[in-house]
């Protein structure tokens, strides 16, 4: 049973059902947009009007008939869908097809409240990139992107109707597309109902707990997915910048060393025997560069999985660049932990007659060219002398004062060194500069030592030790610190800062302050 | 290089929707002028009511919905190459009878003149081909 409505078409007047009447309001509703733009508009839809209605009268032979579904059906078939009224043209008659998009929340794919899905129809975006975009906005905003989701959530209306659903996608609102939709939905629906019909009520337990099961998988499977899909996105952030870092570290350092020369002496120096910076610096570059790059490819294969940026063979190349570097890179390695396998010390002593009454004072006096090369901490700096020869200036020096049960005051100095060899250590401990300026009760140490720079640095070190007889006064003056070494007797129990700045004088193995304050 | 792909797939995307445009727009014209120059010879010695001119037009399949006419009708007439005189019906509504004017004719006789030189053409085309 179903209502009828009466309604005058082109001055007829018919009895129709109201789903019959629905549809044929949707039908003309359809054609006036279709005609909105084109001149004389109204004269066609008065014509179409009336030919709807001619072809109703002929369709029902007596006025009392109702016009039903199948008949506004049939007559939709021989007037034609309202894309079929114009023979599109880019003249001035080509209706304006509204394609203008509208955005509303999608909640037929949603996780939360369709506003993702939403936004995704309204900019023709994928999906699953808005998820994530929400989601690291989620992270990076502390929370305040969750309020705007909020608003999003209240503000945008949800696409309940077909029309809307329609307008979402930005699918023109046709009546053929409506029915496209609702048929699919129809589909849908009637293809639950007949599950729910096979299965019987028996197994609608075993069912739900599957339907459960499987929505429980796939929401598992697409927070994998999304995961996934972050891990490659921090995974190229990372790895691109890192990449972008070492390369352009790598170049930097070779163009200031092709200009200049000068900071590279250090690496020169420090490393690798005679092996320039460049090949070093292309070795670390591979060795590190390529597994970022690596990193890279699995970042861009999460976000993508269908890219291939690159070739099997590109592949192969790169790993083989890695493994040669790497192993250069060892071998080098092995290389200079040998030329440091050997250890030499070279002992020098000198006896120095102070007499007993003097006070010796020790104090370091630096040259003063070197006096800015020495305020900073690194531990050793490159010098040229007047001939132009390059020299290591290290600051491995230590100072130590000793009782002694001699007569005579002595000074012991050792120089050592390592090298490949015994005897190349030996050469090396020998090449050693430092020279104290003994006075009669004075003597000057330097904390620095000079070594020639083509021997390179080989853990050189000098240890002064001054061995003094009993009853020496001796006065360490505070500029000493730098070098004065540890666990030096003492009656105060200074460890080492206390010494410095203060008279000793040598009593039975240690030495005892006389000008200290008591404790 | 994601993006670099991206955007090739774009422009090549861009570029295969503008040649189908084309396409079918073409077609489209000359669909429609085809269609006009068949309702002024169907016009052409009697006055016809929108179905009889359908009737015609089905019969030779130049139409497959009856849609597509009346915006065309009402294009002529607002040119001026038709006109229009309103008739009871007994069994509907009022029915609007097309009628041919002068300028109508003279426009039907160059259409005629061009759509033989053009079928002549096309014909030569077609057989060499």
């Amino acid at each position: 049973m179903n209502k009828t409505i009466d309604i005058n078409l082109a001055g007829i007047f018919f009895h129709i059902d109201e789903k019959a009447y629905a549809l044929l309001k949707k039908y003309l509703d359809a054609l006036r947009n279709t005609f909105a733009k084109t001149t004389g508009k109204e004269e066609i839809l008065a014509d179409i009007e009336a030919r709807i209605a001619e072809l109703l009268r002929d369709r029902k032979s007596t006025k009392e008939q109702v016009i039903e579904i199948e008949d506004i059906e049939a007559i939709i078939a021989i007037l034609g869908q309202p894309e079929d009224y114009v023979i599109s043209g880019e003249d001035e008659e080509a209706p304006q097809q509204s394609n203008s998009k509208k955005l509303f929340r999608d909640t037929e794919d949603s996780y939360v409240g369709g506003v993702a899905s939403g936004l995704a129809h309204y900019f023709g975006l994928d999906v699953g990139w808005l998820r994530i975009i929400w989601a690291l906005l989620f992270f990076f905003s502390g929370g305040s992107f969750l309020v705007i989701y909020i608003l999003f959530w209240v503000l945008t209306p949800e696409a309940s109707t077909t029309a809307e659903k329609l307008k979402m996608k930005g699918e023109p609102v046709t009546v053929g597309n409506i029915e496209k939709k609702i048929k699919e939905e129809v589909n849908a629906i009637a293809d639950k109902v007949k599950n729910v019909d096979y299965n019987k009520a028996g197994t609608t337990l075993k069912k739900k707990s599957k339907s459960f099961f499987d929505n429980f998988a796939s929401l598992i499977l697409s927070l994998i997915k999304v995961a996934g899909k972050l891990i490659g996105l921090f995974l190229v952030i990372i790895a691109s910048l890192s990449l972008f870092g070492i390369t352009l570290g790598f170049i930097v350092t070779n163009i200031v060393g092709w200009i200049t020369e000068m900071p590279f002496d250090f690496i020169d120096v420090a490393l690798f025997q005679n092996l320039p910076f460049w090949i070093l610096s292309i070795l670390v570059l591979c060795g590190v560069g390529i597994p970022m790059l690596f990193l890279l490819m699995v970042g861009i294969k999460l976000l993508a999985p269908r890219s291939n940026p690159f070739s099997f063979w590109g592949r192969l190349i790169l790993l083989g660049l890695w493994l040669l570097s790497l192993i250069s890179l060892i071998v080098l390695g092995t290389i200079e932990a040998k030329s440091h396998r050997f250890s030499y010390q070279a002992f020098e002593n000198y006896s120095h007659a102070v007499s007993p009454s003097d006070t010796l004072r020790f104090s370091v006096s630096n040259e003063p060219q070197f006096k800015d090369r020495l305020t900073h901490s690194s531990d050793f700096d490159v010098i040229i002398d007047e001939e132009g020869d390059k020299h290591l200036l290290l600051q491995n020096v230590t100072f130590k004062i000793e009782p002694t049960d001699r007569d005579s005051l002595y000074l012991s100095i050792q120089k050592e060194a390592n090298g490949a060899s015994y005897k190349d250590a030996q050469a090396n401990a020998q090449q050693i500069n430092y020279a104290p300026i003994v006075d009669s009760n004075r003597i000057q140490l330097n904390s620095y030592l000079t070594t020639p720079a083509i021997k390179k640095y080989k853990n050189q070190e000098v240890a002064i030790t001054v061995f003094v007889p009993e009853k020496q006064t001796v006065f360490i003056d505070s500029s000493v610190l730098p070098i004065l070494g540890w666990n030096i007797p003492n009656d105060q129990n200074f460890v080492r800062w206390g010494l410095a700045g203060h008279h000793w004088n040598i009593q039975g193995n240690q030495l005892i302050c006389l000008d200290c304050k008591p404790k | 290089m994601y993006c670099i792909v991206l955007f090739f797939i774009y422009i090549f995307a861009i570029h295969y929707t503008c040649q189908t445009m084309n396409l079918e727009n073409t077609k489209a014209q000359m669909r429609k002028g085809i269609l006009e120059f068949c309702i002024l010879s169907i016009l052409r010695s009697e006055t016809k009511y929108a179905s009889e001119i359908l009737d015609s037009l089905k019969k030779s399949e130049m139409l497959v919905v009856e849609g597509t006419l009346y915006p065309l009708l009402t294009r002529l007439k607002n040119a001026a190459l038709l006109e229009y005189r309103w008739e009871e019906s007994t069994a509907g509504p009022p029915r609007k009878y097309y009628q041919i004017t002068p300028q109508g004719t003279q426009m039907l006789q160059e259409l005629n003149l061009s759509w033989k030189s053009l079928q002549k053409a096309v014909n030569s085309i077609l057989k060499i081909k």
